[in-house]
């Protein structure tokens, strides 16, 4: 499940991406992307970044050092927006190729622009503006080493062609996996900006793909474990399957209490509690070996929401799903009618004009800090919602049969 | 009685209001964030220019051993071949140079780009690069390069 912060955090990128400049262009070049993405990550959302979304912690990092926020900020970039995406079997490109496509389509100066398979002699070298843009391409395919062009890919080039990047009457492949960071390092040097619907999409598509390249270090930051020393040995699935078997077990579980966890929710994998325990995960998870666990949970908590969807909300839906909150009385009406407000399309400076904003918060970083709490509470209300829901869908079930 | 699809549709419905909700709420931060002294500080890069460098002999090209940009800040930039590649050995030139340089993050990179090295210059302005010595990354250095580096906030 993602990381909350994997949201705001994408938003930010997006937001970025779409600064403009006096004359009305967006124009931000990688490296100054990343050191504003770096900053952001070091200090954004009153440290919450780096505790929260980089799980300076489990790492044995101590927040209150600059240098120690910078290691961890470095890792998890290394390992998360540099992390290869695989296309998945169902598709033909990966998400991070869209990103690419979406970014190169904003330039004014390149002309239509789209990503296309085509047998690999169809490559045409580009001329004017776009020849820059071909040359840092040129040398991602050069450095992309053959088994990072994955099963999927390596099966599509095979029988379809490379992935081509065609600009006006330039062709050339691109790589088959593709990092959101390669994807953004290839951005055109001016932009023009995104408005209204299509700038939403392109934040869609930014979280899906955070959310996407943080799920397995998230998955392992959960745990409590230090996602660098686990992230190459440590699946997904099986991290995921021993956060199940450790929340029902309970916060700081005895060996009894972990006994009934696994006859309820075993990890796959293990003849038995005792093999987990002798294996790596295991002794990490409830060092020593038939001692009390470690295990707590770092998130107050479990994370509820499954990846963001492909397709984007009517305001109608928002307005449905307010009312719905307001009928069953858990969130407070004062924030109701901000989400209400936001669903219309209020921004920050709309809702600062309020009265009933302005007495209640000392600053406007008072109230943003504020939206964050309702976002969360959002996210506790809709999972207790779709529980209720699945309770009595399984009480239908019964009286049925 | 609901239908699982009536049910799906419902959750999916929600879940899209939700992250649609959520969105929003995240924007007000960054509205928040564009307005001035709100931000976290917008770092300052500093471009250092090399022309080319290039002594053509016929097909060959070769580095010379030593650049020096005389500009603010001051910087030489050594060249030599090693048995692992191309040493690059980069060094603030002067108090003011060393004040600038020492200890930020910088990038070293060629004029077509195909050489792109982040590293970091030490407390005292200097750095060392460790290129490989192929006849492309020769002939791009010697096309002419950049430091870019970040000034401390």
């Amino acid at each position: 499940m993602p990381n909350p912060l994997a949201m705001p955090f994408a938003q930010h990128i997006a937001h970025l991406l779409n600064k403009r400049d006096d004359d009305g262009l967006v124009r931000i070049n990688p490296w100054r992307l990343f050191l504003r993405l770096e900053q952001t990550l070091l200090r954004g959302r009153g440290g919450g970044y780096v505790l929260k979304l980089v799980g300076l912690r489990t790492m044995g990092l101590n927040p209150d050092r600059m240098s120690d926020r910078e290691d961890g900020v470095a890792r998890w970039f290394d390992a998360v927006m540099e992390r290869p995406l695989e296309i998945h079997s169902s598709r033909d490109r990966h998400k991070a190729h869209d990103l690419l496509e979406a970014l190169v389509r904003r330039s004014p100066e390149f002309g239509p622009a789209r990503l296309e398979r085509r047998p690999s002699d169809s490559a045409a070298a580009a001329q004017g503006p776009a020849q820059g843009l071909y040359a840092r391409l040129a040398q991602f395919e050069k450095r992309a080493p053959d088994p990072a062009v994955g099963r999927r890919g390596a099966a599509l080039r095979r029988e379809q062609g490379p992935l081509m990047l065609i600009i006006g009457d330039a062709a050339a492949p691109t790589p088959e996996t593709l990092s959101v960071w390669s994807a953004l390092s290839l951005i055109p040097s001016v932009m023009r900006p995104l408005e209204g619907d299509e700038a939403l999409a392109f934040s869609y598509l930014m979280i899906q793909l955070i959310e996407t390249a943080d799920e397995r270090w998230n998955s392992i930051r959960r745990l409590g474990l230090s996602p660098p020393e686990w992230i190459e040995d440590l699946s997904i699935n099986r991290a995921r399957d021993v956060g199940i078997l450790m929340s029902a077990a309970g916060p700081r579980p005895d060996q009894d209490a972990l006994a009934a966890a696994w006859r309820r929710v075993p990890v796959p994998g293990f003849d038995d509690l005792d093999a987990f325990f002798a294996s790596d995960i295991g002794r990490a998870m409830c060092a020593p070996v038939g001692g009390g666990p470690r295990f707590e949970p770092l998130d107050e908590a479990p994370e509820p929401r499954a990846p963001i969807a492909d397709k984007q909300a009517t305001k109608e839906e928002m307005l449905d799903a307010i009312e719905l909150f307001r009928a069953r009385g858990r969130i407070d009406p004062f924030d109701l009618d901000l989400l209400a407000a936001v669903a219309e399309g209020a921004n920050l400076t709309a809702l600062w004009r309020r009265p009933n904003i302005r007495a209640r918060f000392d600053n406007k970083a008072a109230f943003v800090a504020h939206t964050d709490k309702v976002s969360q509470a959002l996210i506790r209300e809709v999972r207790e919602i779709e529980a209720e829901r699945a309770l009595s869908a399984e009480g239908e079930v019964r009286e049925v049969t | 009685m609901s239908t699982p699809t009536d049910d799906s549709d419902a959750r999916d419905a929600l879940r899209r209001a939700s992250d649609a909700l959520r969105i929003r709420l995240a924007r007000l931060g960054d509205e928040l964030s564009d307005e001035p002294g709100e931000a976290e500080p917008a770092p300052i890069v500093t471009r250092i220019k090399f022309a080319s460098l290039a002594a053509d002999i016929g097909q060959v090209r070769e580095l010379p051993e030593k650049r020096v940009n005389p500009g603010d800040p001051a910087i030489e930039v050594r060249f030599a071949k090693s048995f692992d590649g191309v040493t690059v050995d980069l060094q603030a030139l002067g108090l003011p140079a060393l004040r600038r340089l020492g200890g930020r993050k910088a990038r070293f990179i060629s004029a077509d780009m195909s050489v792109d090295y982040a590293f970091r210059f030490d407390p005292r302005g200097r750095a060392r690069l460790l290129l490989s010595a192929n006849t492309a990354v020769v002939g791009s250095l010697a096309d002419g390069f950049h430091i870019d580096f970040v000034e401390a906030p």
